[in-house]
């Protein structure tokens, strides 16, 4: 993949976009602002950001995780490890006074349709600030989780587990669809919050879209940019093949067509993101993108944990 | 003159954690009402604090993203500073708040940091779950009508040792506000410039007259 560009350094730069695979050579063109240093904006109650998550939610997603996972639907462990992040992200925002509304969060399905998923109070809502999802989960389960007993041994606690929708698993695959919704989500969204660090758009998939090729749709969210850089498309592969994973590629090397055109799509990974996952001893490198392949529940949570990880809160 | 042993205490709360506002006012409390010695205080007033602390706290009823939260405790700094009449000051302090004593001479004593490059994210702090006491530091000397004292909080105590290690006199400027409007005006603007970092700031003067 290569990036010819012309004009200014300052200002936009028009660039082109050859991708390849074994047959097909197609072209896309974006404008991409540049004004000096991205991925670096401070998130704050006055400068939010934004995480959006597209599920697929078609019929396949009913069968279980490949490998060790085996017991688990992909549906309900994607489902799951989506609620926990929400919850992680309202504890980190949360102080004594309240909630702190340094994000706006949007969980859309696909599957028969394309809709925001949210539940009880919150359904119908396409985006929702921090304190709302706090302040209002479909349900909070007790459940149970081992934790450390002071003693070098392992005992069960009670915890919390709040969600705020459940697993779906029907029909179809409308990948483009749904990347056009999260498009005429974040275009007003960025316009009225246009210093934000660039929102992040998670695309969890355990397949290939059945409505086109979701290059085109993909492209278009990331050409939205803040003053802070370009929408930020990632995208994890949930697999029910025993297949080693592959995390945070930096080549379209890949097992196969699907999965370059996933890599294709997925946006590289910024600085901040790229020390983190470092320190967590994952190899990555500056080009690497923000893409998941062959993702059993381990690299689907550890995925999550890092890409939401923000450069700081204020 | 003094008509009794003064002291004055300074903590400094980690927000990301519950309830730290509150356990920072208990600590500075349960500090400046004892009478025992500054690492005798620093120890029981973490002690009392802790029992006050968890009496208010456990018995609220929370939503659900406080409640882990209020499992693992607030956490906090806390510098305390006693003075006798026959002008001697000790201190006492877990963390990265300051004391700093200014004589004719200039920044005579400055506690438990010296170095701007030392101050980092994670300060040893004081939990409210616990009575352990990491990295406790103690300090003593002498003090003279004339001096001026300061306590102040991580942000102002890094922008402080700098500036008096420039050459400047930063207890000078300190002195020169009016009123808290000045101060607040020229601490926005350090904000803006990058000499403060932006956090919370708490400074608190003692000027010894005759």
């Amino acid at each position: 993949m290569f990036v010819d560009s012309a004009g200014d350094s300052l200002g936009s730069l028009e660039g082109f976009i050859t991708c390849s695979d074994a047959a097909v050579w197609s072209r896309h063109s974006f404008r991409m602002s540049v004004i000096g240093m991205t991925y670096e904006a401070e998130i704050s109650r006055v400068n939010p950001s934004c995480i959006v998550f597209l599920l697929d939610q078609s019929g396949s997603m009913a069968d279980p995780f490949g490998g060790g996972d085996a017991a688990l639907r992909k549906a309900d462990g994607a489902s799951d490890a989506i609620n926990k992040l929400l919850s992680n992200l309202v504890t980190k925002c949360s102080k004594d006074e309240g909630v702190r509304d340094y994000y706006y969060v949007s969980v859309i399905g696909y599957g028969g349709g394309v809709a925001p998923r949210l539940g009880g109070a919150l359904s119908g809502r396409e985006i929702v600030s921090i304190s709302e999802l706090a302040n209002s989960p479909l349900r909070v389960e007790d459940r149970r989780r081992k934790v450390q007993d002071g003693a070098g041994g392992l005992v069960d606690e009670n915890v919390k587990f709040p969600v705020w929708f459940d697993p779906v698993a029907d029909n179809g695959t409308p990948m483009c669809e749904a990347l056009r919704f999260a498009k005429k989500l974040l275009q007003p969204w960025v316009a009225e919050h246009s210093s934000c660090f660039p929102p992040l758009v998670i695309n969890i998939t355990d397949g290939e879209a059945t409505d086109g090729d979701p290059s085109g749709p993909a492209d278009e969210v990331r050409a939205i940019a803040s003053s802070d850089g370009n929408v930020l498309v990632f995208s994890v592969h949930l697999s029910s093949q025993h297949a080693a994973p592959v995390v945070f590629p930096d080549n379209d090397a890949l097992p196969d067509q699907f999965a370059r055109s996933l890599f294709h799509i997925s946006s590289p990974l910024p600085p901040h993101i790229v020390a983190a996952a470092k320190q967590e001893g994952i190899n990555v490198s500056d080009g690497s993108r923000g893409f998941v392949f062959n993702a059993g529940m381990v690299e689907l949570i550890n995925f999550l944990d890092i890409g939401t990880r923000p450069t700081s809160l204020r | 003159m003094l008509t009794r042993n003064p002291s004055i205490a300074i903590s400094d709360g980690a927000t990301e954690s519950s309830f730290a506002s509150l356990w920072a006012s208990l600590l500075v409390a349960a500090f400046v009402n004892s009478s025992a010695a500054p690492e005798q205080r620093l120890s029981s007033a973490v002690r009392k604090g802790r029992r006050v602390w968890r009496r208010i706290v456990d018995s609220k009823s929370l939503p659900w993203y406080a409640e882990e939260k209020r499992r693992i405790g607030a956490f906090a700094t806390l510098l305390g500073t006693c003075f006798t009449e026959q002008g001697v000051w000790g201190s006492v302090a877990i963390g990265d708040s300051c004391f700093f004593r200014i004589d004719s001479s200039g920044m005579a004593d400055c506690f438990p940091i010296d170095d701007e490059n030392a101050f980092g994210s994670t300060p040893p702090l004081i939990c409210s779950r616990n009575t352990e006491l990491r990295s406790l530091r103690t300090s003593k000397g002498t003090w003279a009508v004339g001096d001026l004292f300061f306590w102040m909080t991580d942000a102002a105590a890094k922008w402080f040792i700098h500036q008096a290690r420039v050459g400047l006199r930063p207890w000078e400027l300190i002195a020169s506000f009016p009123d808290s409007a000045a101060f607040e005006s020229w601490l926005a603007s350090t904000r803006v410039n990058g000499s403060m970092h932006n956090d919370d700031v708490t400074i608190l003067m003692l000027k010894v007259n005759g």
